[in-house]
């Protein structure tokens, strides 16, 4: 009985010493952070076994074609089912990626951004699924058809949702920009209301620069305008990256207005420091 | 030569001569008691003593002209570690004019040149352009790569 208590008394210990020793390894352990430089290695990764498997694949494409026997068959069915599979692995990491760069956007709605992690998830859902279903036994009629289907998904939804995404990510930008030269110009018509009722310094043509940067700032608003209507049409556009350069051109002169806008704060509030 | 010869033979007669003649030496300035009746003691034979050059000169005079010596050269010593420049004759330097550096008067600092608030805006506004001249609209890293989407197996 005894020799019972003591065993009962030693195996307590050892389970203590053990689930203390593994809580102590759970809390020094830093939890990997998957952001946009992880996602981003992982795509590059992803994408080079992509353009390798392919390599692969237009090798033993041509052998099959040339020879016809079915050896070169099984060779040519083995190297598009490692492609198709790499593709699908290669459009899923850079989804993921987009992902990550999304969330550290800046100048994004919250709405917006849920609406558009939420279409980025079905379509890393839908090449997980295609993934699922290619087989290297597949003949290569097939595989030609799973190829097509990827395709369609990717010409319909996917593409269209990724420069929805890199658009919003321009645009957030020269709105987190704009936004803050609001701010100072709201700050600077504060100090000038003080200025003004001070009395010893003529306010009226500093006033009038205020005017003009506000008008700047407003023109700025308008081509950004201008690229989210141009962003209306990519759903239907057939060359949705000329679109994108469109619209990204349209970015950069909201930025050019706000960089003009700028030039005439500084000059403003020389003028004040020194009159 | 018959004349050099009379001359050389005439010398010791002529030393003689000259021996014999009361010498001409300066006696020292003792003043001796003029007794009557004592007999003098006739003059010695004293050879003239030799005198030097310096002999002939006070000794004050030597001590002032090598003071002055010495004061020449320390002169000229000190021109030379102070570069003294002497004025070249003909080439009188011209004298510099009068430069009266002017006293800035204290100018008032204007009433909002150090302001915390505007001095904030302008901080504000300078971060502001730094952020605009170095967007990156583009992002090329996170453009679409191209994928090969049509595949087939017809020749």
């Amino acid at each position: 009985m005894k020799r019972k208590c003591l065993a009962f008394i030693i195996f307590l210990g050892i389970a203590q010493f053990l689930l203390v020793a593994s809580a102590y390894a759970q809390s020094s352990t830093p939890t990997p952070v998957f952001d946009f430089q992880k996602a981003y290695q992982d795509f590059v990764f992803n994408f080079d076994k992509y353009r390798s498997n392919h390599d692969e694949y237009e090798l033993a494409r041509s052998q099959y074609l040339q020879s016809q026997t079915l050896a070169a068959q099984a060779k040519a069915q083995e190297a598009t089912y490692n492609m198709l599979f790499a593709r699908d692995e290669a459009v899923r990491s850079y989804l993921t990626m987009l992902r990550t760069r999304l969330g550290e956007a800046v100048g994004v709605s919250v709405d917006r951004r849920d609406f558009l992690f939420t279409k980025i998830a079905t379509e890393v859902n839908w090449f997980t699924s295609h993934q699922s279903r290619l087989s290297s036994a597949s003949s290569l009629e097939d595989q030609v058809s799973d190829s097509n289907e990827a395709k369609a998904q990717y010409d319909k939804a996917t593409e269209v949702l990724i420069y929805d995404v890199l658009t919003e990510i321009a645009l957030g930008k020269q709105y987190f920009l704009r936004q803050k030269q609001i701010t100072i110009i709201s700050d600077l018509e504060s100090k000038l209301d003080q200025i003004r009722s001070d009395g010893q310094i003529d306010t009226g043509q500093i006033e009038r620069w205020l005017l003009e940067t506000k008008n700047l700032v407003i023109r700025s608003e308008g081509k950004e305008q201008d690229a989210l209507k141009l962003q209306t049409e990519n759903a239907k556009s057939k060359n949705r990256s000329s679109l994108f350069n469109q619209i990204q051109f349209r970015v950069n002169e909201s930025i050019q207005y706000l960089k003009d806008a700028n030039d005439f704060l500084l000059e403003t509030i020389k003028t004040i420091r020194n009159s | 030569m018959n004349k050099l010869t009379n001359l050389l033979n005439s010398i010791p007669a002529k030393l003689a001569g000259l021996l014999k003649k009361k010498p001409q030496i300066s006696t020292p300035l003792v003043m001796t008691p003029q007794v009557a009746n004592v007999e003098v003691p006739p003059p010695t034979l004293e050879v003239e003593p030799k005198v030097s050059f310096f002999g002939k000169i006070n000794k004050k005079e030597i001590v002032i002209l090598v003071v002055m010596l010495l004061a020449i050269i320390i002169l000229a010593l000190l021109a030379v570690v102070f570069k003294i420049k002497l004025p070249i004759p003909g080439f009188e330097q011209p004298t510099p004019t009068p430069f009266v550096t002017p006293i800035p008067s204290p100018t008032p600092v204007p009433k909002y040149f150090n302001d915390a608030d505007v001095l904030k805006i302008e901080e504000n506004t300078n971060i502001l352009e730094n952020e605009l001249n170095n967007i990156d609209i583009e992002e090329s890293n996170i453009q679409p790569r191209p994928l090969d989407w049509t595949i087939n197996f017809k020749k």
